[in-house]
């Protein structure tokens, strides 16, 4: 039983960043109903942009400096890679994601020139603090995980329910033909929504690297821990995805404790297809007709 | 119920009509059936001239571009992408490979099995989202991309873990080694192309067509989702399994690492830029792109997922911007 | 037509339907009967619940209440491919062809569930699938033809004007010999010429075998063509009876100068 709390806790610290990870590709799903296949290899362009600033490659800033820095180069960058499929987002679905295949290569390409193929370390800045409660070790980067998730989803709803561009968003992924009727800007929100998936990947990224370690792969391959939690939560809804974030790294501590290690992949291939069954509209599911 | 009512003049112009309209095919046939016939010969001749290196590679070529073509199939047909789909290559290259180890029998033997093999994973693979449309499909194969090789790597005493296994019998014995790996898959990619070219005529290749573009109006005229959905990943599967084992026959090896996620991205970044194309021509393109990039860029190193990715963007953008009459006749729409 | 078949001939009924989308209730209790043999009318202003009502009986939306019975056997949960394949077919308000099939293509799907070739014939060129595929494609061209688009059989849908495709629509819908027929606004888009020739292809398909219902805005193809005519008004059934009856119905003819004006 001991086990069994810790390994649901230490689940719900690394599911906290899957859930991220979930989040941003299911606001650009919402949005423009692609599949951003590139959104493990920018997030881990982002902690290599971080990397390079703080460790020497392009400077050596203070922590602070480097993320803000960051924040911005990765708003530049969703831009672009917006802008680069833009011409196919209304054509069709199907295109605009096999395009994000092209840009997640292109991305995975200039992050090993830029930054060398090699395995690099990077600490985040934390305090060396760790405390033990019955069954649970609490490190200081647990709660730094739980808090920074908490923060980011939090205002990631304040965005969507109180902002202009949130209810926006609301209405283009309930219904972007009306929306378009309305005269709402489809663009100004498929936009919005690269950049805020750009940044939660940037911060979860960052918070993942700790539990690995850094390298031009290291980041994209939690990619399918993402969308498993994506699909555990429906692929369109925002609260499913956090929950199926957390389901999914409890899930698989468990399953690699108590079965074997070595069959993560297998283990989240098997979930995927469970799900799809069982819940074809995912376990929090909004289902929503279409028209004839 | 439907006879009479029409006046007969209308049925004569209708006729003569549609008499032009197939004597203008037959020419136009005629003229692709020769070029098309010339070109077969250049490749049947091909490695009388040409050296062991070429003929190697293109026989290597002619397997992928099968691959490629099952890629093709599932975006077409299903409206599907796939990222998975080195698995099913897989199969069928671990099919040949393993009934050489354990029976002993050559390619000629294990093909049909291997095409078994690639249609049953497909079948099982598709069921769990047989009623859902979209993307889960592409997220689904994924994972299987990435199962893979945790699998091949804990039955290592099957598969032969990292090193994998060696494909070394003859299929056909008395002919040079070279020549078989080089006519196998030539044959085996004329074969595919034929069959899938008979297969769009069908009822069943309309209704997957019509379902993918309409699914109320097929499913009003009695095309189920989930059939659809189960035979293009079936058949999907098939096909690649069996570009799959014509690969480990031509590469006399298999091994965990030919079949990665990248196989599998490349794959379809081979498919994109045959344009999805189910032809000759289109496959070949797709597989020699496939095939040479990476010997043309094994120095580049870093640069290979770029120059791949740039390909796949620009042949995506470049299509999107042409004219729409222009972009049909490419993707061949009116076949 | 012999008579026995005449008789066997099911009608449809639909008892107290009732179809809600969260809180939109779009039908109401509807109760309609519908004989093999005549053409119904199905008439209402825009958003009365007609095509509502049609995806309902061919299975794409599934009513919260009532019952849809073809002769005796209930169908109301009923798949729609299982439903096309007692007979029902339809064709779309929204045209629904597959661009990447030429017109007669599209028209042969219509015959897909009478077709009896297997996946054999699908890839190999075996003489019963030709000849089944061969017989099939003359009875596309024979109800292209009676839609007066035997010309365009060739042709893609991407290069047709609506009402040429409109009229593939509904020859894709008359093909397959259907027990019922939902025709959805058939005459939208369609000039003068083409609304004359579809109304002769309507009377023509009437039949002691068919039940046949159209929904249409078209008042005087309705008036010409429909031995009864219901009218649909927010989801209720406003008032039944033959041509003469609903001409001469006040109340439809106040629901129906408020819609007049925008068309
Ligand atoms: N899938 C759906 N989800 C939500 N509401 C729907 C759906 N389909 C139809 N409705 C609603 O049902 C009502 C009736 O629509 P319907 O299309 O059946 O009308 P109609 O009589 O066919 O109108 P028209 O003459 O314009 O074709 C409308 O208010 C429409 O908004
Ligand atoms: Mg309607």
């Amino acid at each position: 039983m001991a086990d069994f709390i810790a390994l649901a806790w230490a689940g719900i610290v690394s599911g906290c960043l899957y859930a991220m990870g979930a989040v941003g590709i299911v606001l650009i799903n919402k949005s423009s109903k692609v599949v951003n296949f590139a959104h493990g290899n920018l997030a881990g362009l982002a902690a290599f942009l971080v990397f390079g600033f703080t460790a020497g490659t392009f400077g050596q800033m203070t922590w602070a400096a480097a993320v803000i820095l960051t924040l911005a180069i990765m708003v530049a960058v969703m831009a672009v890679c917006y802008l680069l499929i833009a011409p196919l987002v209304f054509q069709s679905d199907l295109t605009s994601t096999i395009a994000t295949l092209g840009i997640g290569l292109v991305v995975q390409g200039i992050t090993q020139l830029l930054f060398g193929s090699n395995v690099v370390s990077l600490d985040l800045p934390l305090p060396n603090w760790r405390a033990t409660l019955g069954p649970i070790r609490v490190a200081s980067y647990d709660l730094a995980v739980l808090g920074v998730t908490a923060i980011s989803i939090g205002l990631l709803y304040l965005l969507i329910e109180r902002t202009r561009i949130g209810i926006a968003f609301r209405a283009v992924s309930a219904n972007p033909f009306a929306s378009r009727v309305c005269g709402l800007n489809l663009r100004g929100v498929h936009l919005f929504s690269w950049v805020v998936a750009g940044l939660l990947g940037l911060v979860a990224s960052l918070l993942i690297v700790p539990t690995t370690f850094l390298s031009s792969t290291s980041v994209s391959s939690f990619m399918l821990q993402a969308f498993a939690a994506a699909v555990v939560g429906g692929f369109n809804s925002l609260p499913g995805a956090v929950l199926g974030g957390i389901f999914i790294g409890i899930l698989m501590n468990l399953l690699s404790f108590y079965i074997a290690a070595e069959f993560t992949n297998t283990y989240l291939l098997i979930t995927i297809l469970l799900v799809l069954n069982i819940f074809p509209q995912g376990v929090l599911a909004i289902r929503g007709g279409s028209r004839v | 119920m439907l006879s009479g009512a029409a006046p007969v003049s209308d049925q004569s112009v209708s006729a003569s009509n549609t008499n032009a309209l197939a004597q203008h095919d037959r020419k136009g046939r005629w003229v692709t059936g020769i070029g098309g016939g010339a070109c077969l010969l250049l490749l049947v001749i091909l490695p009388l001239v040409a050296g062991g290196y070429w003929t190697f590679t293109l026989g290597l070529c002619f397997a992928n571009a099968i691959v490629i073509i099952a890629v093709s199939f599932l975006l077409r047909y299903g409206g599907e992408v796939t990222i998975g789909h080195g698995v099913f290559a897989a199969a069928g290259a671990y099919t040949v490979a393993m009934i050489e180890k354990y029976f002993g029998l050559s390619l000629l033997a294990s093909l049909p099995v291997a095409l078994v093999v690639g249609a049953v994973l497909g079948l099982v693979f598709a069921f769990p989202s047989r009623n859902l449309s979209g993307i889960y499909l592409a997220v689904a194969t994924m994972a299987l991309a990435l199962a893979l090789p945790e699998l091949l790597l804990h039955f290592s005493a099957a598969t032969g873990g990292y090193e994998g296994l060696y494909v070394k019998l003859d299929a056909l014995p008395g002919v040079p080694k070279s020549l078989q790996r080089y006519y196998l898959p030539l044959l085996g990619l004329i074969l595919v192309v034929a069959l899938l070219a008979h297969f769009r005529r069908s009822r069943q290749a309309m209704a997957l067509l019509l379902i993918r573009t309409s699914a109320h109006a097929a499913e009003s005229f009695g095309v189920r989702r989930s059939w659809a959905r189960l035979s293009c990943m079936a058949l999907s599967g098939a096909i690649a399994a069996f570009g799959g084992a014509l690969l480990s026959f031509s590469s006399s090896t298999v091994s965990p690492n030919s079949f990665t996620l990248w196989t599998s991205i490349f794959l379809l970044v081979g498919s994109v830029v045959s344009l999805y194309s189910l032809s000759m021509v289109g496959s070949i393109i797709g597989g020699l792109f496939l095939t040479l990039m990476p010997l043309l860029l094994a120095g580049a190193g870093d640069w290979v997922p770029i120059l791949y990715g740039g390909a796949l963007l620009a042949v995506v953008l470049g299509v999107n911007a042409l004219p729409p009459k222009l972009r049909a006749r490419l993707q061949g729409v009116r076949a | 037509m012999n008579l026995a078949l005449a008789q066997d001939a099911p009608p449809l009924r639909v008892e107290d339907l009732s179809l809600s989308f969260g809180g939109n209730q779009v039908l109401h209790d509807i109760s309609l009967h519908f004989r093999p043999g005549e053409i119904t009318g199905l008439i209402g202003p825009n958003g009365a619940g007609k095509t509502s009502f049609f995806n309902c009986l061919t299975g794409l939306y599934s009513p919260q209440k009532g019952h849809i019975l073809l002769g005796d056997a209930r169908l109301e949960h009923t798949a729609p491919t299982e439903r096309a394949a007692l007979g029902f077919s339809r064709s779309f308000q929204h045209v629904a062809l597959c661009p990447e099939l030429s017109v007669i293509e599209n028209v042969m799907v219509g015959l897909d569930r009478q077709s009896k070739a297997g996946w054999i014939d699908a890839f190999l060129p075996l003489t019963r699938g030709r000849a089944e595929r061969q017989n099939n494609r003359a009875l596309a061209l024979e109800a292209l033809t009676r839609l007066g688009i035997a010309q365009q059989a060739y042709e893609s849908p991407t290069q047709l004007p609506p009402g040429m495709l409109r009229l593939a629509e509904i020859a894709r819908a008359i093909v397959g010999e259907p027990r019922v027929l939902l025709l959805d606004e058939p005459a939208a888009g369609l000039n003068s010429v083409e609304t004359h020739d579809l109304s002769v292809a309507l009377k023509s398909l009437r039949s002691p075998q068919l039940v046949l219902v159209v929904v249409e805005h078209d008042m005087d193809l309705i008036m010409d063509v429909c031995d009864t005519i219901h009218v649909l008004n927010v989801g209720r059934v406003l008032a039944s009876g033959d041509p003469s009856h609903i001409q001469a119905n006040p109340e439809v003819v106040r629901v129906y100068l408020g819609d007049d004006d925008d068309e």
